[in-house]
């Protein structure tokens, strides 16, 4: 029992990001680890910050919008856009209600947040921070953990520099206090971890590993997991594979020829379509081992699904390996590097 | 219309989509086709792999164009008829010279270049590299050396910030309305404030506080300076927009067939026909093809039963009774991995039919297999084509 606890040590974190490019199925996996966390028993605030919500539709539900809703038992989602954080912010800081709608709705602070490189990111990132703080009456954190999908920008880091950058331009006032502390949760082992989500094939393997670079030279954010999202399964053991070879070779030498015409192109067919999942199988591994050679961090790997359209059952599923996963491999690293 | 008909109509065709769906593998195996077919083509990339720069000829330096050596088509065993260039967009740059082409004398230049958010928007201002690219394309159109331009896209997020790049860009860029408010400010200085309605101050002092007082006279100088430009940078980008809309212009759409790809390509697609952009085509790539064809079905070869003939394939190739066991479970799993590979089939047909659904059925649609190889050099890309340029 103790083992298992340990393994599922993230979970003892309060603040997960989740990064990667587009196209490697970042928020199935941000969806998948929050029922992961849900089910190790934590209240979970899931955050997606995107003008078209991705998450809500991995789990079948409207839009849940700025404020949210709960997706799933223990499990909140909210989607903040920046721009709605932005605006909250202004409301907070001018508190005549009038001027406040008169400003947010001005050209000039539309303007001046478009003007000031990364002002909405940053925004948000408080905002994260602020959630992160918020505690119930008896003083005990309202969200157990939060779990965040964050922005695939260009460049991967772009969204984590931004309280970085600020605090390196701005050396005092209110934005400084706020960097700082914004820095602080996030390099803070103890509270945050940084999940990388990726798919075994060239380009996202190599920006993975840029990203890890400049994660670990730049930023000091302390590096969680590195998940492997649709990783192709193997068809065949080693000594089943011998024997497919002895019986390839035997239907080369017409070892089928008792069988209709019609059976044997069937059984082509699947002979070659094991081979094709064979080098996909091979490409696979070939890009997870030059993850694992350059990368020294601890790996979870998603298998491929083979099945319809995400809804709620797969997501389980593939949460279940996850959570497999996490208890099979605890996390070696508990330090920054 | 066919895509190889596109090639001949068209002198420019933008590859567009989201990110990891192969948007330029797509736009260098397009320009690659047009090159061995007799054109002079020039391919835009903006990030490409590695692996594909190099096949390319294309070095870490941007902005440069460079001629695809025909050694590298000849490795592929090809003889083009025409030729192949290729440049690698390098936004910063590309701002910086359209700045410099635009200034009315040097020291407005290096002013603006060297101001802090100047250097923030150049390099990565949401939208930056979408317009540079569109500046980039106006650019190498406007000398008139290529018969074809093949541009590929950032990997932009949303259809509308790639769209509206240059004309948002430029409307930010004009900033009269933070200038008006600026110019006072700052010639007054701080009591100046007292000129404003009060809403404005307090809108001013909110947003000092947000951002520094340095903030807003960075700001102010830019635009200030910006002044003499902005009719330049105004008429440059309709013309961009204009050019994005002519009949000589090609949109083409690239997606994979996951169902949140899917959806985005829906979106974009939809976006493309809101803004009149010529829209002519659509790539879907990384596709599991059915391996039974429709005659082979028609004609009785049906994969329903594939467990039972599993078990007859173990027993005719098996020599012992043992054998015969082990061979029947290796059948098993591969009828079992052909009913998987089926039911991807399955799931990609349905997931692009519900995008094709709304695509005019004159619309050319590929459906490019998924390799199970990686495509990065000329053979590969041309392998791609066959697909792509098929006539069926």
């Amino acid at each position: 029992m103790k083992k298992k606890h340990e393994a599922l040590d993230i979970f003892e974190r309060r603040l997960l990001i989740i990064s990667g490019k587009g196209g490697v199925g970042k928020s199935t996996v941000c969806a998948a680890l929050a029922l992961a966390a849900a089910r190790a028993g934590k209240q979970v605030l899931l955050i997606e910050m995107d003008e078209r919500e991705r998450i809500s539709r991995l789990f079948g539900v409207p839009e849940v919008g700025y404020e949210g809703a709960s997706v799933h038992r223990n499990i909140h989602l909210r989607n903040l856009q920046p721009m709605q954080v932005m605006d909250e912010f202004v409301a907070q800081q001018v508190s005549v209600k009038r001027i406040a709608r008169q400003m947010v709705e001005s050209q000039i602070y539309r303007y001046f947040v478009a003007a000031a490189p990364g002002l909405k990111e940053f925004v948000t990132l408080g905002k994260v921070m602020m959630l992160e703080a918020q505690k119930e009456r008896n003083g005990k954190a309202k969200h157990d953990l939060i779990i965040l999908d964050a922005p695939a920008t260009g460049h991967g880091v772009a969204f984590l520099r931004v309280p970085f950058a600020a605090a390196e331009t701005v050396k005092m006032g209110w934005i400084r206090k706020q960097a700082d502390k914004i820095i602080d949760l996030i390099t803070d082992p103890a509270r945050t971890l940084l999940n990388i989500v990726t798919l075994p094939e060239e380009m996202p393997v190599n920006e993975t590993v840029e990203m890890c670079q400049s994660v670990r030279e730049l930023l000091g954010i302390p590096i969680g997991y590195i998940i492997i999202n649709s990783v192709f399964p193997r068809v065949l053991g080693k000594r089943e594979t011998a024997l497919f070879n002895t019986m390839k070779e035997r239907v080369e030498g017409n070892g089928l020829k008792k069988l209709t015409r019609t059976e044997r192109r069937i059984a082509e067919i699947a002979f070659d379509c094991f081979e094709t999942a064979q080098r996909r199988r091979e490409l696979t591994e070939f890009y997870v081992s030059k993850l694992k050679r350059t990368l020294d961090y601890d790996f979870i790997q998603i298998p491929f699904i083979f099945s319809k359209s995400f809804d709620i059952n797969l997501l389980e599923q593939v949460s279940t390996h996850m959570t497999e996963a996490l208890e099979k491999e605890p996390r070696r690293h508990n330090a920054v590097r | 219309m066919l895509f190889d008909e596109l090639l001949e109509r068209k002198e420019i065709i933008i590859c567009c989509g989201s990110g990891g769906v192969g948007k330029t593998t797509t736009a260098a195996s397009i320009a690659i086709h047009a090159a061995t077919r007799g054109q002079k083509v020039m391919v835009l990339t903006i990030d490409p792999a590695k692996r594909l720069a190099n096949s390319l000829g294309l070095s870490e330096l941007g902005n440069e164009e460079r001629r695809v050596s025909p050694r590298k088509f000849a490795e592929a065993g090809i003889d083009p008829k025409g030729e192949l260039y290729a440049m690698m967009l390098d936004t910063k740059r590309t701002f910086d010279e359209l700045v410099a082409k635009h200034s009315l004398n040097d020291d407005m230049r290096d002013r603006i270049l060297n101001n802090v958010l100047y250097k923030n928007i150049s390099n990565a201002f949401a939208g930056s590299q979408e317009y540079m690219a569109m500046e980039k394309l106006f650019e190498i159109y406007s000398k008139g050396t290529c018969d074809l331009i093949v541009l590929d896209t950032p990997p932009t997020k949303h259809a509308l910030d790639f769209l509206d790049a240059p004309r948002r860009m430029t409307a930010f860029l004009d900033g009269s309305v933070l200038k008006w408010f600026l110019k006072p400010y700052f010639s007054a200085g701080k009591a100046g404030i007292r000129m404003f309605q009060k809403s404005t101050a307090i809108i001013l002092r909110t947003l000092e506080k947000v951002t520094g007082m340095s903030a807003l006279k960075v700001a102010s100088d830019f635009f200030i300076s910006f002044e003499g430009m902005y009719d330049g940078f105004k008429e440059r980008a309709e013309a961009v927009y204009e050019l994005l809309r002519d009949s000589t212009t090609a949109f083409v759409l690239v997606t994979s067939p996951e169902d949140l790809t899917i959806e985005e390509a829906i979106y974009f697609h939809d976006k493309l026909v809101e803004y009149e952009m010529p829209f002519c085509g659509l790539i879907v790539n990384k596709v599991h093809t059915n391996l039974i064809s429709d005659s082979e079905i028609a004609s009785g070869i049906r994969p329903d039963n594939v467990e039972k003939l599993a078990q007859k394939i173990g027993a005719a190739l098996g020599k012992t009774a043992n054998e015969k066991k082990a061979m029947q479970a290796v059948a098993a799993s591969l009828a079992k991995n052909l009913d998987n590979f089926r039911e991807l089939a399955e799931i990609d047909m349905e997931n692009i039919s519900r995008l094709t659904e709304r695509i005019d059925k004159e619309t050319p649609v590929r459906i490019v297999p998924y390799f199970d190889t990686d495509v990065y050099d000329i053979e590969g890309l041309e392998w791609m084509n066959e697909y792509v340029f098929s006539s069926e």
